[in-house]
């Protein structure tokens, strides 16, 4: 099974791949110091340190959900592509292998955002302390990175399931969009629609108000990614190469 | 390059195999056994079912039918060699032949042996994008090789080598088809001048 991962892995960090990673993370680091406003001073800051905080922390995790869904997205739409499919040819010569070998192209894209998200945290933490006049809210960075990374593996997972059953790269644009349109719901309480709680009850998404909150149970959406994950390896292991 | 001898006869029973993909094109039907000490040379026209054979024995495709083998090592070379473009030559066949099971020590060992049989040594830190289709052609048959298999499934082997590469190739399997089990599909079976070849020719999905 390692080595499988090991494949995926290098698969994934190409040269070029490497040096997009490298400038989204750089790009979320940047984003994260422009949203403390530390340009107006430490004394300015601390006279309303309750209003930009709580903005801080908030812009900050919107920040990391954009970058971290839709790279995601694009990480599982490039492990998902034909041209990886095609490994199995040269790797796999019972339903054992296949089974394997699909199962670690899940695990890499869990492990790819479990690397972001813990990336930017361990950069929130030490910037937040060392550099702002913030508190560090540890617990609410803590629940907004795992509540970021677990949106992450649901949208790849929901990228994966769908080039499972049609392998076309346009295909990623969809979770791409429903994420987007996702964004535009500012309140659980007040939806314009039933299509938005129909999407919600599929798709999860978190608001923050004085804390983090999603729309229902996350064990509900937990079992929808589970009930994904299976059926990704199901089908891919079971279809003609 | 090791020349692995084994013993015992290898075989591969293939009964009322049947790969359906429409009426008219697939595999329908069909027992063989393919057998070690010959060479196995599948012929028939596009489209008569040599590849989907190769790949039912290698369970790429769902089939109705028995295709009984044991658990050897398998080193198959599809026909369409579709590799990642962005690992260089030496990462492909690292992680390929750690996959297979072959050791650091061995994968570095064998692929030496095999860049220099096939010419390759200046290309082993290229990306595989950069290649020719030779080349290319060339570094699937070497992962198909790199475990020592005891039984070797090359499609179309041929293609895109160049006249020196294949005479070494064809000499190669001919030597290797006295102790392995070495299944082609070809078109161009006369290119195989041995005795010990069997040639079972498909047409529509049967033998002919």
């Amino acid at each position: 099974m390692i080595n499988y991962i090991k494949l995926q892995f290098n698969y994934l960090f190409s040269k070029l791949f490497s040096l997009c990673f490298t400038l989204l993370i750089i790009g979320s680091f940047i984003g994260i110091i422009i949203t403390s406003n530390i340009d107006l001073g430490y004394n300015y800051l601390d006279a309303f340190i309750n209003e930009y905080q709580f903005e801080y922390y908030r812009e900050s995790l919107l920040i990391i959900e954009i970058v971290s869904v839709i790279l995601a997205i694009f990480v599982a739409a490039h492990l998902g592509s034909k041209n990886n499919d095609f490994l199995v040819c040269y790797t796999c010569n019972n339903n054992f292998d296949r089974l394997r070998f699909f199962c670690a192209r899940s695990i890499v894209t869990v492990i790819f955002s479990l690397l972001y998200t813990s990336l930017v945290g361990i950069f929130i933490l030490l910037y937040t302390n060392v550099l702002t006049p913030y508190n560090l809210d540890a617990d609410f960075v803590l629940k907004g990175l795992i509540s970021v990374f677990f949106i992450s593996i649901y949208f790849s997972c929901v990228s994966l399931f769908l080039l499972s059953f049609i392998n076309h790269f346009v295909l990623v644009s969809l979770p791409i969009v429903l994420f987007w349109y996702l964004k535009t719901i500012y309140d659980f309480k007040s939806l314009n629609s039933d299509f938005q709680e129909l999407i919600l009850k599929f798709f999860p998404i978190f608001l923050i108000e004085d804390k983090l909150i999603f729309y229902q149970d996350l064990y509900i959406y937990i079992l929808i990614y589970l009930g994904m994950q299976v059926i990704i390896i199901m089908v891919n292991s079971l279809k003609d190469f | 390059m090791n020349m692995w001898e084994i013993s015992t006869p290898i075989s591969i029973n293939i009964k009322n195999l049947t790969k359906a993909y429409s009426k008219d094109k697939g595999i329908f039907d069909l027992s063989i056994e393919l057998n070690s000490g010959d060479i196995n040379l599948i012929v028939g026209k596009n489209g008569s079912g040599k590849s989907t054979l190769l790949k039912c024995i290698m369970r790429l495709v769902r089939y109705h039918g028995a295709i009984e083998r044991r658990k050897f090592r398998i080193g198959y070379a599809p026909e369409n060699y579709i590799m990642p473009d962005f690992m260089t030559v030496e990462e492909f066949l690292y992680n390929i032949g750690r996959i297979k099971g072959v050791s650091r020590y061995e994968i570095r060992e064998s692929t030496i042996d095999f860049y220099r049989f096939f010419n390759l040594e200046k290309y082993r830190h290229k990306l595989i994008k950069t290649l020719s289709n030779g080349m290319k052609q060339k570094v699937n048959l070497i992962q198909a090789l790199i475990n020592e298999p005891k039984i070797i499934m090359l499609d179309e082997p041929l293609t895109a080598l160049d006249f020196e590469s294949e005479k070494k190739l064809i000499s190669y399997l001919n030597k290797l088809a006295k102790t392995h089990l070495v299944i082609i599909s070809t078109h161009n079976p006369n290119k195989f001048k041995t005795r010990s070849k069997r040639i079972i020719e498909l047409e529509n999905g049967t033998i002919k």
